[in-house]
């Protein structure tokens, strides 16, 4: 567990990264659509919604899913009297 | 019934030759008639990765063009007399060749053999093209790298819409040390990016180089590779087997020791 805690939580391990920066080049690719296109999708996405809902900017999750084609977009809204619990729409 | 299986990758360097001809001795071993066929015109490797590049009198251009019969080109196996080797020719390139004419070769060896192995050249060009042409079942080969992934992603979509019904993917050279540390990309992870069907996992092995200098493949060692070669040969032919598990769990003292050394 120490040499977890040196190496594992202070960086991320390569794998990771690996995985992380695959799924998004290949996303775009499927998609036919610049990795630029999609970081403008989404932040047009997280204006609309943020006009009417706080929005929770570092938990939005985006994923896109091959079979059948479709886009998921997690948005957590921030809650003004409970701010811990936040509801969660599926766009 | 014959099935005409493509091995192919997109990226080079990551496996197919060596897999096209572990899978065709895999097979031979398992007693099936079966051919395997270079179809990277201009780069011949799977004769001398099979040990088999003394014999080539013919090859498949030969064989394309009516300068010999089939049976002329075909090469036995120096070990398995059910296992066949088609080369490929060396002074001709991929426009030697065309798509209908590779159906044609792959329909008339269907004829003879219970499975028929191309092995694919890298890229995506016209001698994928021609290597695809004739398959009903394709095998993608990919290590667990960026690059590689990349390349098997676009090959699966290629080979989708040009109708191969089923397509299966190999990962090769899985360094288990190294997905444990969280440096290498997992099985699991590889399968979720790529969404499909895995055949089977080779792990990063030294006697797949002795074997491959050698030119016999599947010799025996009862190495790690050889045994994930035989495993995918089996679900090949519809058996279920259980994937290899890299149980690299290390005992109390390797721990300690561990410990110290940090």
């Amino acid at each position: 567990m120490l040499f977890m805690a040196r190496n594992g939580l202070t960086k991320r391990r390569s794998g990771s990264v690996a995985r992380n920066r695959l799924k998004t080049v290949l996303l775009s690719e499927r998609m036919d659509c610049s990795t630029d296109t999609m970081l403008m999708m989404k932040n047009d996405l997280i204006q609309a919604m943020d006009k009417y809902l706080p929005v929770d900017r570092a938990g939005i999750q985006i994923q896109f899913q091959q079979d059948p084609p479709m886009m998921l977009a997690r948005i957590p809204i921030l809650q003004e009297k409970d701010s811990r619990k936040d509801y969660v729409k599926t766009v | 019934m014959s099935e005409v299986i493509v091995v192919t990758s997109g990226k080079g360097g990551v496996g197919k030759t060596t897999t096209a001809a572990n899978i065709g001795t895999g097979l031979a071993m398992l007693g099936k008639k079966v051919a395997v066929v270079d179809t990277d015109i201009g780069l011949r490797n799977l004769d001398v990765v099979m040990g088999l590049e003394n014999r080539i009198v013919y090859n498949l251009v030969d064989v394309i063009y009516g300068n010999c019969r089939l049976k002329q080109a075909l090469i036995r196996d120096k070990r398995y007399n059910n296992l066949y080797l088609l080369p490929s020719a060396q002074t001709k390139d991929k426009t030697a060749v065309t798509p209908e004419q590779m159906v044609k070769l792959t329909e008339e060896m269907s004829n003879y053999f219970e499975y028929i192995i191309l092995d694919c050249p890298a890229g995506i060009e016209q001698g994928f093209k021609n290597a695809i042409a004739g398959a009903d079942r394709a095998i993608v080969v990919t290590t667990p790298e960026v690059s590689a992934i990349r390349d098997a992603d676009r090959i699966i979509g290629l080979l989708e819409a040009n109708d191969i019904a089923q397509i299966e993917l190999i990962i090769n050279r899985i360094r288990p040390d190294m997905i444990q540390k969280g440096d290498m990309m997992s099985v699991d992870d590889v399968i979720e990016i790529l969404a499909v069907h895995l055949l089977g996992i080779i792990p990063d092995d030294q006697q797949i180089v002795i074997a491959t200098n050698q030119g016999v493949p599947l010799s025996g060692r009862n190495s790690p590779a050889e045994q994930g070669y035989i495993n995918i040969c089996r679900r090949i032919t519809g058996e279920e087997v259980p994937f290899l598990s890299f149980d690299t769990k290390k005992g109390i003292f390797r721990k300690m020791t561990e410990l110290f050394r940090n």
